[in-house]
């Protein structure tokens, strides 16, 4: 007996990208509509791109995770404490941290380096840390329960988390990137 | 670490749409499935190898560069997945310029693009996914990790190429 078949393949995928791929059409919909406040600050629009990367690929990551865990049964799809799920919520928020510590001193150089107007480094590392760190908690959150939920249904989670997670994130993100942007704005 | 690294890469694939403006403005309708069909690209590799990541845990693909019935399930599948999205894609743009008023250049042309587009960015995906996540698992490494945000940048950096290719097959046979 197979453990993977085609059909089952497509038939999961196309529910859980499909719903995606029309969730991330929010996420665009939103930037545009407030594409004054984001231009209005250049660093942000330094910042879109690859804050919207990040997001996806801790959801990422977070989704593969939990589906191996799942398939593996070191973690069974019920809502208890985990050593597992423990020790990962860590080590992705320690990556979140170092990636936005990394991400700010980028942005801050390529803004430097194109003679944008003056930023400080310091309000743009709150910017993507308090974006970062968010982001990861929500994503291991959908993330969990994507996966409890289509493993109980019978279904790979391999083929949901992901979709799920990356498309959450990216709504999320650019709700929390608008967020920034009117704070900054006020202060 | 390999977030560190991918992060720098990721600007190549806004070098890549700044340099396709001229074929932007060729095929309407074209920009507003930009972000559903790179969406759609992560996803569909982000769940191939995390897939292969499970079943390579599992032991149930050897991490071995060799035919299997399960790794060929995996690959039909990405790829008849891959077909019906790309073309859904498609004409989903069409659909949302006729919805919010914008010049579309067509249902057919629109859905070939992402067809064409989506086919041959999958074959490379495919390929560098297995590839990379069974070289992965044999040096001990957790691909679970690596390669989510290796598939969904290589896929952005890869998408915009192909859609670009995809227009100018279209141009060539004068569509």
């Amino acid at each position: 007996m197979a453990y993977y078949k085609a059909k089952d393949i497509v038939k999961q995928g196309s529910v859980a990208i499909t719903t995606s791929v029309i969730v991330d059409c929010f996420a665009g919909v939103l930037l545009n509509a407030k594409i004054e406040a984001l231009l209005s600050i250049p660093i942000l629009l330094v910042l879109l791109p690859s804050l919207m990367d990040m997001t996806g690929d801790i959801g990422c990551m977070v989704g593969s995770k939990i589906a191996t865990f799942l398939h593996l049964g070191l973690v069974r799809p019920r809502f208890e404490k985990n050593p597992y799920l423990m020790r990962y919520a860590v080590a992705v928020m320690t990556v979140a941290v170092l990636t936005s510590l990394y991400l700010t001193f980028l942005a801050v150089a390529a803004s430097y380096l194109l003679g944008l107007s003056a930023v400080e480094p310091l309000k743009v590392l709150a910017v993507v840390l308090a974006c970062s760190v968010s982001i990861s908690v929500i994503a291991f959150l959908v993330g969990i329960a994507a996966g409890f939920v289509t493993f109980k249904h019978g279904w790979d989670p391999d083929n949901t988390t992901i979709p799920i997670v990356t498309a959450t994130c990216d709504v999320v993100g650019a709700m929390l990137l608008l967020l920034a942007a009117s704070l900054i704005g006020m202060i | 670490m390999s977030e560190l690294v991918i992060r720098a890469f990721a600007i190549a694939a806004g070098i890549g749409l700044a340099s396709m403006k001229g074929v932007l403005e060729e095929f309407p309708g074209m920009m507003i499935m930009i972000p559903a069909f790179l969406q759609m690209r992560g996803a569909v590799g982000g769940t191939l190898a995390s897939r292969l990541s499970s079943a390579l845990h599992m032991g149930i693909i050897e991490p071995r560069l060799k035919r299997s019935r399960e790794l060929s399930q995996n690959l039909i599948g990405t790829f008849v997945l891959n077909v019906i999205l790309s073309g859904l894609i498609g004409c989903l743009a069409h659909f949302m310029c006729l919805l919010f008023g914008f010049k579309s250049s067509g249902l057919l042309t629109l859905f070939l693009l992402a067809l064409i587009a989506g086919i041959i960015s999958n074959l490379v995906i495919m390929f560098v996914t297995t590839i990379t996540t069974i070289k992965i698992y044999q040096r001990g490494l957790d691909p679970d990790v690596i390669m989510g945000p290796f598939v969904t940048t290589l896929g952005d950096v890869i998408s915009i190429p192909c859609l670009f290719l995809a227009a100018l097959i279209l141009m060539a046979a004068g569509i």
